[in-house]
């Protein structure tokens, strides 16, 4: 059956059921995963995917369920579960459905994903193995290098609007290349990814860039624990960014599980803190028509220039805020809709990365961070990291086995400089900036 | 007991013959159902009372290290034989081999036998276990402001045949409790967290009461109002024990992981009989003690889960292995070949990992460090395999000031060199136990569930990384 009248059909049979409100996405798509090692082929996945999910409302009590079996068996059974979910559970005044218009189409689906044989895939992912290899001759080992694609299409139904849909294509290529210097073993990764395969970086820049950052931190130590200025570059900046956006979830809001909580109109930032979640950027991996639950997508800024301006919310938590949702739904492969970022980042600023460093005095450019630590409910921020330590302005040595630490809100209200160099990793983006100072602890 | 296999010898045996068909030198079929239900009460609502259906079947074909790999959702026979039939396109030439025939599936032997299979379990006593937990972390305190409490059960059927003769099916069952707590005084917020969950049926439950979760929890939350802001810098650990276990995880276990020693990218590769940890140190992956999260019956390759000895009294035993990897370096699995869902191909996974207790009393390794910090529970980490470099976070920290526990501290992060970090173990407790809640391991873009565990141990040195320089 074709996926409209598919989800149309669920529709009809949950009203039939006694739903009050209801809808239902269905995904279906194709991905393609090579991996490469050592010059030769590790593993190639080519699979297809596909799944329902419906959302059954009984008097605004919510009930869910999702299948990836498209039997008409398995199709009752989710209606009944969701249906018998939504009769256990409790009202919540917030949830529901809300209608849509047709929306507006966004360049998001590249042909060159059908059109491109397997074998050229394959020889993207080797020529990126390849430059990590010619890059130094200290790169003697890899975790490999990969190609991957994901295509995927997406067809909303409810009992409140018109089905809508759009498909969508994704490309990644990553290199993981092992430095080696007398027993010493360093490990460096950069990936690129894009809705378009021309827009990849090059696989020879791919491979060289992750070589670099793996030769960058041979003969690493850890330095005294001491306060200093922290510079991020764009590829951990990403990961502060995400933790600001985890901030400005409308949901963590309501709960109080965020710093940023009652904190709309203040000045929490520098001037240069102007963090914006768009969902319309052309050609973007973030970009969609429409979110999880139809809402068109849109602009918005959160934090502009230093003052909280705007969370962003789902249908259900803008209703609890007496907000409109900024299109920010997203669900899992098989989970109810929450807040997600669309393409969340930091505005960049106009000083290149050189200039940026050449600026610091004493301090670190962050190069990776490790694991967990960072708790956004008192914005207390304790992370692993590794990096290049700057005197006067200059990168002297690697460092690692110093974990950098501070609070999110004091950090917002120290960015004293961004840089011009926005880079995207997946839905985030981050260009190079710089934290006045946080402690290091070290030796 | 519950078992049933998924697929019938013919498919598999039409789906093996199409994986090999253009030469591969093995093939696998793993087909899996697997029923998830989740309930969260959150703002004092039932937020999600969901139910997912997984189903689906992955096929396998290796020719020597090359893999080619296939899933397909859903388990209609066409789309299964199409699958095995891309696999099977990574063996462009070599001599085809017949699979070994397939006789009758047999029935994984039960290391956990859970009494209350989920779907036994009515929905509203789902939601009633999340209600009472959220109902009994609120009237801990007045000041606690928000409770977010969620159960999470998986009902999973497995069958995995390959062409060499295996043909197996299993039943797994993983119920956990989540409860997080948010309590606010003057304008502060913190939060307490407590995790319950094993491989057992909804009895565990009667070990664990819901309520008490959440009173703990509660007061977690409470406690943390108080804290003061953690140190840097280098000083004496004591860590606490059960969860603590994730120091192990991170600092040696990623590092056993067959993968990483096959490509001699681990620190530990080709270390076999040297001392990398303190002579008070044995550590151990077990994925058959019942019950525990990370215990399971058979592997996601149909191998048996068993007891392996990573490192006895300090000296390097032995390492985790897959099949696939196992194969190529001439080793034998050890039951570590798992993977997320169908959607995945295995890899060398941990089960539950811990260390053998000791002689010290808590009171003692407490008593005999005269300035230090004391880790009572731990939250994720994260190691990066080459450097050895790995971190983990405190979620439950105290200063320890002349022998005595000090004031509670803030979170902070505890960095450390696994190469390192084991041989400065000098104090082992007699306190061992295994962590109730466990984890959720991530590798390559899959999540496991994991079971951690040790004694209260003290680390003579290690990089504390709080704000207070």
């Amino acid at each position: 059956m074709d996926k409209v009248d598919l989800a149309t059909s669920i529709v009809k049979k949950a009203k039939l059921r006694g739903a009050d409100e209801c809808d239902c996405l269905i995904e279906m798509g194709t991905e393609i995963d090579i991996k490469v090692r050592k010059g030769e082929i590790e593993s190639i996945e080519q699979s297809n995917f596909c799944g329902i999910g419906i959302r059954f409302f009984i008097n605004r009590s919510l009930g869910f369920s999702f299948t990836t079996d498209f039997s008409e068996a398995a199709i009752h059974d989710a209606i009944e579960q969701a249906r018998a979910f939504a009769i256990n559970g409790s009202p919540d005044p917030a949830s529901g459905i809300e209608s849509y218009a047709k929306p507006e189409a966004l360049e998001i689906y590249d042909s060159k994903i059908d059109d491109t044989p397997l074998a050229k895939k394959i020889d993207m992912a080797l020529a990126c193995e390849q430059a990590a290899y010619d890059f130094d001759s200290r790169i003697k080992n890899t975790y490999g290098a990969s190609y991957s694609d994901h295509k995927v299409t997406i067809v909303l139904a409810s009992d409140k609007s018109e089905p809508i849909g759009y498909s969508a294509t994704r490309f990644d290529l990553t290199c993981v290349p092992v430095a080696e210097q007398n027993g010493e073993k360093r490990m460096g990764m950069w990936l690129s990814t894009e809705r378009f395969l021309d827009e990849l970086e090059p696989p020879p820049v791919v491979g060289s860039t992750a070589a670099q950052r793996a030769i960058q931190m041979l003969g690493a130590r850890p330095i005294k624990t001491q306060k200093a200025s922290v510079a991020f570059d764009p590829r951990t900046g990403a990961e502060v960014v995400e933790n600001i956006f985890a901030s400005v979830n409308g949901e963590n809001i309501l709960k109080g599980m965020s710093f940023l909580k009652d904190r709309r109109g203040q000045k929490v930032g520098t001037n240069l803190a102007t963090f914006v979640d768009d969902g319309k950027l052309p050609r973007r991996v973030g970009s969609r028509p429409f979110d999880a639950e139809g809402i068109p997508t849109r602009r918005t800024i959160c934090i502009d220039k230093g003052i909280v301006k705007s969370y962003l919310y789902d249908v259900r938590s803008a209703r609890k805020a007496g907000a409109r949702s900024t299109g920010n739904a997203r669900r899992g492969s098989s989970s109810i809709p929450s807040v997600g970022a669309n393409n969340f980042y930091l505005i960049p600023g106009k000083a290149s990365r050189d200039e940026i460093i050449a600026n610091i005095g004493n301090g670190i450019l962050i190069t990776n961070l490790l694991g967990f630590g960072v708790n956004i409910t008192t914005g207390d921020f304790s992370r692993g990291a590794e990096g290049l330590w700057i005197n006067n302005g200059r990168i002297i040595k690697p460092v690692d086995g110093i974990t950098i630490a501070g609070n999110l809100l004091k950090m917002l209200s120290d960015i004293e400089a961004v840089g011009s160099d926005l880079r995207f990793f997946g839905r985030i983006g981050s260009p190079t900036f710089v934290i006045t100072e946080m402690t290091i602890a070290g030796d | 007991m519950k078992q049933e296999s998924l697929l019938d010898p013919g498919i598999v045996r039409q789906s093996l013959n199409a994986a090999l068909a253009q030469g591969a030198d093995f093939a696998e079929v793993y087909a899996e159902r697997r029923v998830t239900d989740t309930v969260r009460v959150e703002e004092q609502v039932v937020r999600e009372a969901s139910r997912g259906l997984l189903l689906g079947v992955g096929i396998r074909a290796l020719n020597g290290e090359e893999i080619g790999y296939a899933y397909t959702d859903g388990i209609d026979p066409k789309a299964i034989v199409e699958a095995a039939k891309v696999a099977g396109q990574i063996a462009k030439q070599g001599k085809s081999i017949h699979p070994i025939e397939v006789g009758k599936v047999s029935f994984a032997e039960l290391r956990s036998r859970p009494r209350i299979y989920p779907p036994d379990f009515e929905g509203a006593k789902k939601i009633e276990i999340a209600r009472s937990a959220d109902d009994a972390a609120r009237s801990t305190d007045r000041r606690i402001r928000e409770v977010l409490a969620a159960v999470i059960d998986s009902d999973k059927i497995i069958t995995v045949a390959n062409s060499e003769g295996t043909f197996v099916t299993d039943h797994q069952v993983v119920i956990s409790l989540r409860i997080i707590v948010i309590a606010e005084q003057n304008g502060l917020r913190q939060r307490g967290m407590k995790v319950v969950s094993g491989s057992i049926g909804y009895e565990i439950f009667d070990e664990h009461d819901p309520r008490s979760c959440a009173t703990e929890a509660a007061h977690q939350a409470i406690r943390l109002l108080e804290a003061q802001e953690a140190p840097a810098g280098k000083m004496t650990l004591v860590l606490g024990s059960g969860r603590g276990g994730v120091l192990l995880h991170e600092a040696i276990g990623h590092g056993f992981e067959g993968d990483f020693i096959r490509k001699r990218t681990s620190i530990f590769a080709g270390k076999i009989g040297q001392q990398v940890a303190s002579e008070l140190c044995t550590i151990i992956d077990d994925g058959s003690i019942p019950g525990l999260r990370g215990t399971i019956n058979i592997d996601d390759e149909g191998t048996l889960s068993q007891r392996t000895i990573l490192v006895e009294n300090g000296i390097l035993k032995s390492f985790l292995y897959d099949r696939l990897n196992a194969r190529l370096v001439d080793a034998r699995p050890t039951g570590n070949g798992r993977r997320q869902s169908y959607r995945f191909m295995p890899t060398v996974r941990m089960t539950n990992t811990f260390m053998l207790g000791g002689s010290s009393a808590v009171d003692e390794i407490i008593g005999s460090v005269k300035k230090g910090f004391y880790a009572k529970r731990i939250g994720g980490g994260q190691v990066d395999i080459a450097s050895g470099n790995f971190v983990f976070e405190v979620i439950e920290g105290y200063l320890i000031e002349n022998g005595k526990v000090g004031p509670p501290v803030r979170g902070a992060n505890l960095i450390g060199n696994g190469a390192e970090i084991l041989k400065k173990i000098d104090m082992v407790g007699n306190d061992f136990a295994f962590d109730t809640g466990g984890g959720t391991c991530g590798k390559a873009g899959q999540l496991i569930p994991v079971g951690n565990g040790i004694p209260t141990v003290r680390i003579s040195e290690i990089t504390v990384g709080g704000t207070k320089a």
